[in-house]
């Protein structure tokens, strides 16, 4: 058969794909605002001893309580200590919440909805009931009985936040899996004898990749968010340490006359949590093919 | 004459739907012997896809299951097999493709990625090696510049293209049985032919024996030594290829010999069996096919009929049986 030149439309580049989205992404002035202020968080994280002009735990009582000014950029606290450095290295927290806690909410859910979704039947049904369990519970609530039970501390912040938000990942990925098993690619890879542990990891997870890094991205605001609630309250990060939940809550006895205090790490927040937002949203309209153009 | 490859014996595979064991295959009973292919014929709903993918013990448990007979490969029987044992035959002794290429490749890996990682999880190759035989494979299944193919994923593929790179994978651990669940029906009729010839040309090449299940006729006179027809989960003819197109011995044979549109001589109307497959539960007793039978009398109605031997033919119909003396 000499019959097959029909076909010779070969180019030279594999695919461009990542490039098309790139492209679609940085089109988006929500997502270079976004990741501008990731980015920023990340930075400000690694290089917190060098950006910050003070150390977070230094005490200058006689420059207590001092206003915004060029030597202390967001003024200071009541025990004198630099309000911008603690920001700074607050945003370490924020970022080891982010990427612990969110991580291991994330392979939990993963793991029980690939297998809930992959399996059917009974197992589906019992890690179903136990998803919607979770997901019945506000997320601060159920976080802060964890605490109760654990104890307060940071590394128990991060189990709360892990324990309570992996059930939206369970949910997408049971749903995922559900659609994607009856594929007839599955089914080729069954039949090629391929065993279920690779066919779940290896075939289908990386089908759905694309909703759950989205979901990702918009679940890192919520723990950061719930990590500063803990905080605030004083189940978080002990003193000295400066989480941003924390540093607003030092600074509420002194709200009318050093406003300062809890001004500047609640902007913070806001905007990390912005940032984490907008870039999410971009993202979901980027992986999204059907807005392709 | 080869040693036998597979012998089905007795096959009867039953779905549960609401407590009510329903049969999909019911006694089905073929061989096939090395480098030969069979033609599983039957329109849809009767059994075709069951019966293949029961071989493979594929079959989605809950609700299906084989419940009894047996499938003797090289001698062991397949039911017996565990689940890990099975996973080494699959895709290394016995392979499949399916109706559908379209879907069935791995929307997020080339497909050179693909037909290795079969190679290395079944013969321990490196990925160089797997490599090089993905391209060797590509190149059987006469696929153009296979070294920049294999770089390609299966979105860049036509559907022809996509058939090929599914038959290089399928065959590319040299499997002695080939299961080809209607892998032309998706197809276009020029590339449909392009598709059988590869098939037939790799099975003269490797040696491989082929099951091919389709609807259409056409493509089992191409290629098949002997064919099985199925109805409603039941084997009703089996023979070899050439007493099913001259001499078909049971009328829904003769049914879907006729109901093929015919492009010469004078045009007449074209002669389509009446009715619908019943579903398998509907018909207790008798005939299955006494409601479609243009010769039905009163014993199909009561009594079903067993294969009855005649002349070289394997067939299930009372009419073929002595003025109705035999008792199966």
């Amino acid at each position: 058969m000499a019959d097959n030149n029909y076909l010779i439309d070969i180019q030279d580049k594999p695919s461009s794909s990542f490039s098309d989205f790139r492209k679609r992404l940085l089109r988006s002035k929500g997502a270079v605002f976004g990741a501008s202020i990731i980015i920023l968080l990340i930075v400000c994280a690694i290089l917190a001893p060098l950006i910050a002009p003070y150390g977070y735990d230094e005490m200058n009582l006689p420059e207590g309580l001092q206003a915004p000014s060029q030597k202390h950029l967001f003024g200071t606290d009541e025990l004198g200590r630099d309000i911008f450095s603690r920001v700074v290295f607050g945003s370490r927290i924020s970022l080891q919440i982010a990427t612990i806690a969110v991580g291991v909410s994330l392979i939990i859910g993963l793991v029980l909805g690939a297998l809930a979704g992959y399996y059917g039947g009974i197992v589906d049904f019992g890690i179903c009931a136990l998803t919607d369990t979770a997901w019945a519970f506000p997320m601060t609530l159920l976080a802060i009985a964890f605490i109760a039970a654990l104890g307060p501390g940071l590394v128990n912040v991060m189990i709360a936040v892990a324990l309570v938000s992996w059930a939206g990942y369970a949910r997408l990925v049971r749903g995922q899996f559900l659609s994607l098993r009856e594929q007839e690619f599955v089914e080729a890879a069954r039949v090629l004898g391929m065993s279920d542990m690779r066919i779940i990891f290896r075939h289908i997870l990386p089908n759905s990749l694309a909703p759950i890094i989205v979901l990702t991205t918009l679940e890192v605001p919520k723990a950061i968010i719930v990590e500063s609630s803990l905080s605030f309250l004083g189940l978080g990060a002990q003193p000295p340490t400066p989480s941003w939940g924390s540093i607003i809550s030092s600074g509420r006895s002194f709200i009318d006359t050093a406003p300062w205090i809890s001004f500047f790490p609640g902007l913070m927040i806001m905007l990390v949590v912005l940032g984490f937002n907008l870039f999410g949203d971009a993202l979901r309209d980027a992986l999204d093919p059907r807005l392709k153009d | 004459m080869a040693e036998e490859l597979l012998e089905v014996k007795d096959l009867r595979t039953v779905f549960y739907s609401d407590g009510e064991a329903i049969p999909a295959v019911d006694g089905v009973s073929f061989g096939l012997k090395k480098g030969e292919t069979l033609g599983i014929v039957g329109e849809s709903g009767s059994g075709k896809s069951v019966t293949s993918l029961s071989i493979m013990r594929l079959i989605p448990s809950p609700p299906g299951k084989v419940v009894g007979g047996s499938i003797l490969f090289k001698g062991q029987d397949l039911l017996e097999k565990t689940d890990s044992d099975m996973r080494k035959i699959r895709g290394n002794n016995i392979s499949m493709i399916f109706q559908e290429p379209m879907t069935s490749l791995n929307p997020v890996y080339t497909i050179g990625k693909q037909i290795s990682e079969t190679l290395m999880l079944h013969q321990n190759l490196s990925k160089k090696e797997a490599t090089d035989r993905a391209v060797e494979m590509l190149k059987l299944v006469k696929i153009p510049l296979p070294d920049k193919r294999i770089k390609q994923y299966p979105h860049q593929l036509s559907g022809g293209m996509r058939q090929r790179v599914m038959i290089a994978m399928a065959l590319s651990c040299r499997p002695e049985l080939l299961i080809a669940d209607e892998p032309t029906t998706a197809l276009d009729v020029t590339i449909q032919a392009q598709i059988l010839e590869i098939i037939k040309e790799l099975k003269e090449k490797t040696g491989t024996a082929v099951i091919l299940i389709t609807h259409d006729l056409g493509v089992v006179a191409e290629i098949a030594d002997n064919v099985l027809v199925m109805y409603c989960g039941r084997a009703v003819e089996y023979s070899s290829v050439r007493n099913i197109f001259f001499n078909p011995r049971h009328p829904y044979t003769s049914g879907l010999l006729n109901s093929i549109p015919r492009v010469e001589g004078p045009k007449k109307k074209l002669q389509a069996i009446k009715g619908v497959v019943p579903s398998p539960n509907q018909i207790t007793k008798g005939c299955r096919f006494k409601t479609r039978c243009d010769y039905v009398h009163k014993r199909c109605m009561d009594e079903e009929p067993p294969l009855l031997e005649v002349g070289q033919s394997l067939v299930r119909c009372w009419r073929y049986c002595g003025g109705g003396e035999c008792d199966g």
